[in-house]
C-alpha cells in the first residue's frame, strides 16, 4: 500500500477509536464506576489515549523528510489535521453516546 | 416529648425539599477538550411521604420510533439519585404556595409535558453556552417546567460549567396536557 492510503487508512481507524472509546468510557460511567473522580480519570485516559495513538500514526505512517524544514512542515500539517479531526470526531461521540446513553 | 424528636413527627412536619442536580453531560467524552463542560440539570424532590422524586427531559433515540428520533420527552423516576453529581443548587419554594403544593404541581406539569413533540437541538457547534432562538434542549425542558410552576426560571450558575438552554425555557404550552401534534 502507498504511503499516502496507509495514512489515510491510520487516520480513519484513530478517528473510529475516538467513538469506541466513548462509548466505552460512557458504559462504565453508567455500569460501573459511578463516581466524579473515575469520570474524571477516564477523561484523561482518553485524552492521553487520543494524543498517544495520534503520536503512534505518526511515527508508523508520516514519511520521513530528508531535510528539517520539511520535517517540520509535515509535522505542523500532521498536528492541525489531527486536531481538527480530533475535535470534530469528539463532537461526533458526543452525539453519539447521547443517543445511546441519554444524558 | 417534642413530635419533633421522634421520626414519626419528623415525618408528619417534614416538608418536600427540592434540589438542582447538576452532571456533566455526555461524560467521560463531554469533558475533552472542554473548559467549561455542559451540565444536564435533573430536579431532585425529596418527599418524606412519597420518597425521592428525579424530573428532567431527556432527548429520545429510537424507543418511541425512527420518526420520534431526538425529540423531548419528559423523564420522572423514583427512589434513587443521579450519580456523578459535580454541582447541587438548593430550590426555594416560592412564596404563593405551600412546598406539598409546589411538589405536586412539579409533577403534574411534568406528566402533562407533551413528550416527542418539540425536537432536541444541541447547542451551536456542540460547546456553545447558548441555544439558537427556537431551539431547546434539556436544560430548556426543566427551565420551562420550574417556569410554569413558579412564574420565573430560577437562577442556575455554577463556577467552571455553562448550562445552555437554561436561559431558552420552551414554551409553556407544551406543560398544558393538550395534543398538540
Amino acid at each position: 500500500m502507498k504511503t499516502g492510503g496507509r495514512l489515510a487508512l491510520a487516520v480513519v481507524a484513530w478517528s473510529l477509536s475516538i467513538l469506541v472509546m466513548a462509548v466505552i468510557g460512557s458504559w462504565l460511567d453508567r455500569s460501573v464506576f459511578r463516581s466524579v473522580e473515575s469520570q474524571t480519570a477516564m477523561a484523561h485516559v482518553m485524552e492521553a489515549a487520543i494524543v498517544l495513538l495520534a503520536a503512534l500514526v505518526y511515527w508508523r505512517c508520516v514519511p520521513r523528510a530528508p531535510d528539517l524544514g520539511r520535517r517540520v512542515i509535515y509535522l505542523a500539517v500532521f498536528v492541525m489535521l489531527m486536531m481538527a479531526i480530533g475535535y470534530f470526531m469528539i463532537d461526533v461521540a458526543i452525539v453519539l453516546v447521547t443517543l445511546l446513553f441519554g444524558l | 416529648m417534642a413530635t419533633q424528636a421522634n421520626s414519626v413527627g419528623r415525618a408528619q412536619h417534614s416538608a418536600p425539599t427540592f434540589t438542582l442536580f447538576g452532571r456533566i453531560a455526555a461524560a467521560p467524552a463531554g469533558k475533552i477538550g472542554k473548559p467549561h463542560p455542559s451540565l444536564h440539570i435533573s430536579l431532585i424532590i425529596d418527599d418524606a411521604y412519597t420518597g425521592l422524586t428525579v424530573i428532567d427531559g431527556q432527548p429520545t433515540f429510537g424507543e418511541a420510533g425512527l420518526r420520534n428520533i431526538l425529540r423531548i420527552r419528559t423523564n420522572i423516576y423514583a427512589d434513587s439519585l443521579p450519580d456523578t453529581v459535580v454541582a447541587k443548587v438548593a430550590l426555594g419554594v416560592p412564596s404563593s404556595m405551600s412546598p406539598e403544593t409546589f411538589a405536586q404541581e412539579l409533577v403534574k406539569r411534568a406528566i402533562n409535558f407533551s413528550s416527542y413533540v418539540s425536537p432536541y437541538s444541541f447547542p451551536p457547534k456542540l460547546s456553545g453556552d447558548r441555544m439558537n432562538p427556537g431551539e431547546y434542549n434539556s436544560s430548556s425542558y426543566l427551565a420551562a417546567l420550574l417556569k410554569s410552576v413558579m412564574g420565573y426560571v430560577p437562577e442556575f450558575r455554577v463556577a467552571g460549567f455553562q448550562t445552555p438552554g437554561w436561559e431558552s425555557p420552551m414554551p409553556l404550552h407544551f406543560f398544558k396536557g393538550e395534543a398538540i401534534r
